[in-house]
């Protein structure tokens, strides 16, 4: 007998609760929540308002009564075929998931929850999405024993090997060359304006806030002043300031990818990452849909490239920590990764080319970009003879880079439908490549503009399960005939 | 429509134009449904933004020189129904025999292909304007995540019936 059945057995007509530390955890997620809107209204409003002090009260019994309830009536247990769930109190929601239907499981264990043992275990399936059921703490048993169930049992914990580490070296270049913590800093500082402005609009008076808070806003206020008098500290300011979002965003990434490894369990890829917050997820390889890769100009040229994994169920949100399954790879590595997922994968095949249409449909675009931009700046810049030549100079070359690239890009775009996988490259200035199991192939769309139509190319669209919102497996401007032959032979004929 | 048993192999019908391809189209009458859908909405529009001008909400705003000066605005809800009314000519749909194929669009035109084998679940609805009409919407789910709700609106209703069954059981045929 199968441990999973026995697990199954032993556990058929028990029902479990969540760890009471659930309650502590769900107070402090819903305050996390909570928070950006208490700032935003401390600021915004004064605390001496009394809806404010209303709003804050009925939030805090609303949240406390919906988690304490959530405890009491949620309950679970494992069965021969799945895990039943029931919970709700005025609502009473009674759940079924079949093991065949998940897709993986992940677990998500913070600083505090190591200390006391819990883990908050979240279950996908292809139908319902990341989190078709989220377990809010568990005890780490508790936790192993629904992954044990779910999981294919005999193949755990023999045959593991570590697919990937992600060595110091490649957490200082992930970091060095992202621009994600400075967006993030920009923002905040954005915001932090935008407030400001607010605030003084609106006449409240600096007396509402906090005295320290006023003694920082006037520092600041203070500092900038005597920066922008001076173009030379100004220079230096930028310079200070790139090189500190520089500094902030490595020193992110270091931390945020500690530990980060892929693990080969049988079937399975476990990724673990998190030295606050430990993250695991188990994704089963059958599982998987496609696979991406991308590179931004600056890895590229430096040759590396980030490998993601698009797997059933994983879908909605951004290009999440999740499905990253290589954080960098040298570029003469990717095919070894791509064997690790997919032995059967070749690469003995040639790209076959689109239509050269592409090259102009690449100008068009970037001028089309660059104009309206080129008239923005003529209208907030002061002209003169100066301006005026800094305007052209800079249009042209924007325009020169457009029309240089075309070529490099048309050349980088290629596809090819090779022992069952389709592989796809799009971009030269930022190279990306899918790779999609045919077999895998939800539906495929052909997209046409107008110009498109006038040259006869279409877009080849392919959809797969578990694309996030911003990802779009596309092949540009491919011959009609061609494009509507490959929707044919991509159209299953039987589901697998 | 190709669902004929002597029909040709998807595999050998290569080279033919998709433009040229035989679509079944949606009935007339559904423009009068969207017509009257996309005049309700901008009347709600109009009327929500008067009772807020007579009230004196919109005092001073910088967005009311938008909304109640004679200007260009003026010109984005009759184009905003006529968009609508000409996408009716992008519409079309051919049920073939491994896949539904779904054209749709005017300025850029999409042909979706869902595969027989993939569809999960398709569903039909009407609302109580579509059935004054005679008209139903059809839904096709797929595991996908663009093609995961394809809708097919204003079909006559035994059409659209019809066609919700038949790709019942095609799916389920294929899945086995």
């Amino acid at each position: 007998m199968s441990l999973r059945s026995e697990e199954a057995d032993k556990t058929a007509a028990a029902w479990h609760r969540l760890h009471p530390a659930m309650l502590w955890f769900e107070a402090g997620r819903i305050l996390r929540r909570l928070l950006v809107p208490l700032l935003i209204g401390g600021f915004a409003v004064s605390r001496r308002e009394g809806g404010f002090r209303t709003f804050i009260i009925v939030s805090a019994v609303i949240s406390v009564f919906g988690f304490v309830s959530s405890y009491l009536s949620f309950r679970y247990r494992l069965t021969a075929d799945g895990i039943e769930l029931h919970e709700g109190v005025f609502t009473r929601r009674k759940q079924h998931i079949a093991l065949a239907r998940i897709s993986h499981i992940s677990t998500h264990q913070n600083a505090l929850a190591r200390l006391i043992g819990v883990v908050r275990l979240d279950i996908a399936t292809e139908g319902g999405g990341e989190r078709e059921a989220s377990f809010a703490a568990l005890s780490v048993g508790a936790a192993e024993k629904i992954r044990l169930h779910v999981g294919d049992a005999g193949s755990v914990r023999e045959d593991e090997n570590i697919v990937y580490a992600a060595s110091l070296h490649d957490r200082v270049l992930a970091g060095a060359t992202t621009l994600q913590v400075g967006g993030a800093v920009a923002m905040g500082f954005l915001g932090w304006r935008y407030m400001r402005r607010l605030n003084s609009a609106d006449g409240l008076e600096s007396g509402a806030r906090p005295e320290f808070l006023n003694g920082v806003i006037t520092f600041v206020d203070e500092l900038l002043g005597a920066i922008s008098a001076s173009p030379a500290l100004m220079t230096l300011s930028i310079f200070a300031l790139v090189a500190g979002i520089w500094a902030l965003s490595i020193i992110v990434s270091v931390v945020r990818w500690h530990g980060f490894r892929i693990i080969e369990r049988g079937a399975e890829l476990h990724q673990q990452s998190g030295v606050l917050s430990r993250t695991r997820n188990v994704i089963a390889r059958d599982r998987i849909q496609a696979v991406e890769v991308y590179g931004s100009l600056v890895r590229n040229l430096l040759g590396f490239a980030q490998i993601a994994i698009v797997a059933a169920g994983s879908g909605g949100r951004g290009r999440a920590q999740s499905r990253i399954f290589i954080l960098l790879s040298a570029l003469d590595r990717v095919s070894d990764y791509l064997q690790t997922l997919w032995p059967q994968i070749r690469e003995d095949f040639d790209w076959r080319p689109i239509h050269p249409y592409h090259r102009r449909q690449h100008i068009n675009r970037g001028l089309l970009l660059l104009l309206p931009l080129t008239i923005v700046a003529l209208y907030v810049v002061p002209l003169n003879a100066v301006t005026m030549v800094a305007i052209t100079l800079t249009t042209s070359g924007f325009a020169w880079l457009i029309w240089r690239t075309a070529t490099p890009s048309f050349e980088a775009t290629g596809f090819a439908l090779h022992d069952g996988y389709l592989h796809v490259r799009t971009g030269a200035v930022s190279p990306r490549r899918w790779i999609v199991a045919t077999s895998r192939i939800q539906a495929v769309i052909l997209q046409t503009s107008l110009m498109q139509r006038r040259h006869g190319v279409t877009n080849v669209v392919i959809d797969v399960n578990g694309l996030a919102r911003n990802q779009h497996i596309a092949i540009p401007n491919v011959p009609c005939a061609q494009a509507e032959r490959m929707q044919m032979e991509l159209t299953p004929h039987h589901a697998d | 429509m190709s669902t004929e048993p002597g029909a040709p192999e998807p595999q050998d019908r290569t080279t033919k134009e998709l433009a040229n391809a035989s679509f079944e189209r949606l009935s007339p009458s559904v423009r009068i449904v969207w017509l009257a859908s996309r005049v309700v909405f901008w009347l709600v529009i109009v009327v929500g933004l008067s009772i807020a001008h007579g009230v004196g909400a919109l005092q001073g705003g910088w967005w009311q020189v938008w909304v109640f000066s004679p200007s260009l605005a003026w010109l984005i809800p009759p184009i905003h129904i006529a968009l609508r009314l000409l996408s009716y000519a992008g519409w079309g749909y051919q049920l073939r025999q491994w896949d539904l194929l779904v054209r749709r669009g005017v300025l850029t035109r999409e042909y979706i292909a869902i595969p027989l084998a993939r569809i999960q679940q398709v569903s039909t609805s009407s609302s109580l304007f579509e059935r004054l009409l005679g008209l139903t919407t059809l839904s096709v789910r797929t595991a996908g995540t663009r093609t995961a709700r394809t809708r097919i609106p204003g079909l006559p209703s035994e059409r659209a019936t019809a066609l919700r069954d038949v790709l019942s059981r095609k799916g389920h045929e294929l899945a086995e």
